[in-house]
């Protein structure tokens, strides 16, 4: 793990998060509880290749999900798909802003629309031998842990 | 003038959260229209006018990239106003982006910076 | 006439000669909103985000949080006439006022913006101009005649000697 790395790539996730979704994290010291879920059921990933290869992951729990959909449309009125469609948003936005800190030899890497991750990405597998970041994230309408892996 | 204007990414919620803002944007609008990719983005400019185009990059089939280099080479579509809204965040593309005349709005964005770029694009002044 | 609102207060007016103010906003947001076709407003100056912290607070002074605070003023220039479309947003304050007491907590003023942004965003509302953020008390008052409103005696549009909000957004211009 690279600490400055990991700084970086949580700012990142927290201003996407507080201008998107609006939403702000959770502090131990001021607002107690803030432990993050740690078994997701839905993980969305974003690829990417050139400078850097590697991909990036978001799980997000139940309430998260929901609440980001709500917020981004600024409607009650949302489905699964609108949740869905708001975990890849994020990931676009979180994996476009992540990869110039990742590039190795400052050339360029394409980024690849985002899916829903593969079992083999979830478990990590699919990345053997890459370096890898992890990211826990406390927000006040959810929690959600963020992976990256890049060589 | 009422403005037709197109709104082309592959996220429905994107093109949807856009909507809203060019909605709220004080700008007098004719006609939305929407695209997922760049090749549906060609089929809309082809059979209507547009006045303004919000467009992504990293979209399947057609990016935002190819698009805008095929806006630029027709002659009936050189001077649309283009702005690029994007999570693409690495120097190089970007300055290619801007020299190509387009303005450029980094995802991700507060509803009042990317109104902002739409007043600017399409001449509404504040005041 | 000037009528100064206290903190976690809110003041309507209908009165084209008023002025309404408000004192040493820190990490408190001051909210603004003028109808220029009726010239009506108000001005609430909230505390906290979210009244759920302490609802029986929030029942008896809606105006203390960001949430109650800026639906009682919504509705009570809605009870006026005001129209939604015609209304103007302004917002001060939300600072990081690291230095003050040690209960107060830093990041307070971020998510009293936070959560306006949020509400403004749901309810269809954009902000038309904002002095945000930065470390620095600011006073903020409008003019019921035109609609004016300045922070620390200058111009919203030009109050920019405070840092830039969190999220980065630049100073909106004025309509």
């Amino acid at each position: 793990m690279d600490s400055s790395i990991n700084e970086n790539i949580k700012q990142i996730a927290l201003k996407a998060f507080e201008s998107m979704c609006f939403m702000f994290e959770m502090d131990p010291d001021f607002d107690g509880d803030v432990a993050v879920d740690t078994e997701f059921t839905d993980t969305a990933i974003i690829r990417f290749d050139g400078d850097v290869n590697g991909g990036m992951l978001i799980s997000g729990s139940p309430e998260l999900r929901h609440a980001a959909a709500v917020n981004m449309l600024g409607s009650d009125e949302i489905t699964d798909q609108h949740m869905q469609d708001a975990c890849f948003e994020l990931a676009n936005i979180i994996g476009g802003n992540i990869v110039p800190l990742l590039n190795q030899h400052d050339g360029i890497s394409f980024i690849q629309s985002p899916r829903k991750a593969t079992p083999v990405e979830v478990t990590g597998a699919a990345f053997k031998g890459f370096n890898e970041e992890k990211v826990l994230l406390s927000l006040d309408e959810g929690t959600c842990e963020i992976r990256v892996f890049y060589i | 003038m009422a403005l037709n204007v197109l709104v082309v990414d592959d996220s429905a919620l994107m093109r949807n959260i856009i909507i809203k803002v060019l909605n709220l944007s004080d700008i007098d609008i004719a006609e939305i229209f929407q695209a997922a990719h760049g090749q549906d983005a060609l089929e809309v400019l082809n059979n209507n006018w547009v006045d303004l185009m919000l467009l992504d990059i990293n979209m399947p089939v057609m990016s935002g990239l190819e698009l805008l280099d095929i806006v630029r080479a027709n002659p009936e579509t050189k001077d649309l106003p283009i702005i690029m809204v994007s999570s693409e965040s690495q120097e190089k593309r970007i300055s290619a982006i801007e020299q190509k005349g387009a303005g450029f709005v980094h995802k991700p964005f507060t509803p009042e910076l990317l109104r902002d770029e739409i007043q600017k694009a399409t001449g509404v002044i504040h005041g | 006439m000037s009528h100064i609102i206290g903190v976690g207060d809110i003041k309507i007016s209908t009165t084209s000669s008023d002025v309404l103010i408000t004192y040493a906003l820190g990490s408190c947001l001051g909210i603004t909103a003028y109808d220029p076709v009726l010239r009506i407003g108000g001005l609430l100056h909230a505390m906290l985000p979210l009244s759920n912290a302490d609802p029986s607070k929030a029942k008896a002074r809606p105006a203390m949080y960001v949430d109650s605070g800026f639906a009682l003023l919504m509705r009570e220039l809605f009870a006026k006439g005001a129209k939604k479309d015609n209304l103007v947003i302004s917002v001060a304050g939300g600072a990081s006022m690291k230095n003050l007491t040690s209960d107060d907590y830093f990041k307070i003023g971020q998510r009293n913006f936070t959560v306006l942004r949020k509400l403004l965003w749901k309810n269809g509302l954009m902000i038309h101009a904002q002095d945000v953020g930065g470390g620095i008390s600011r006073t903020m008052a409008m003019h019921l005649s035109n609609g004016l409103v300045t922070i620390n005696k200058k111009p919203i549009e030009q109050a920019r000697d405070g840092a830039q909000a969190s999220a980065g957004i630049p100073l909106a211009a004025n309509r």
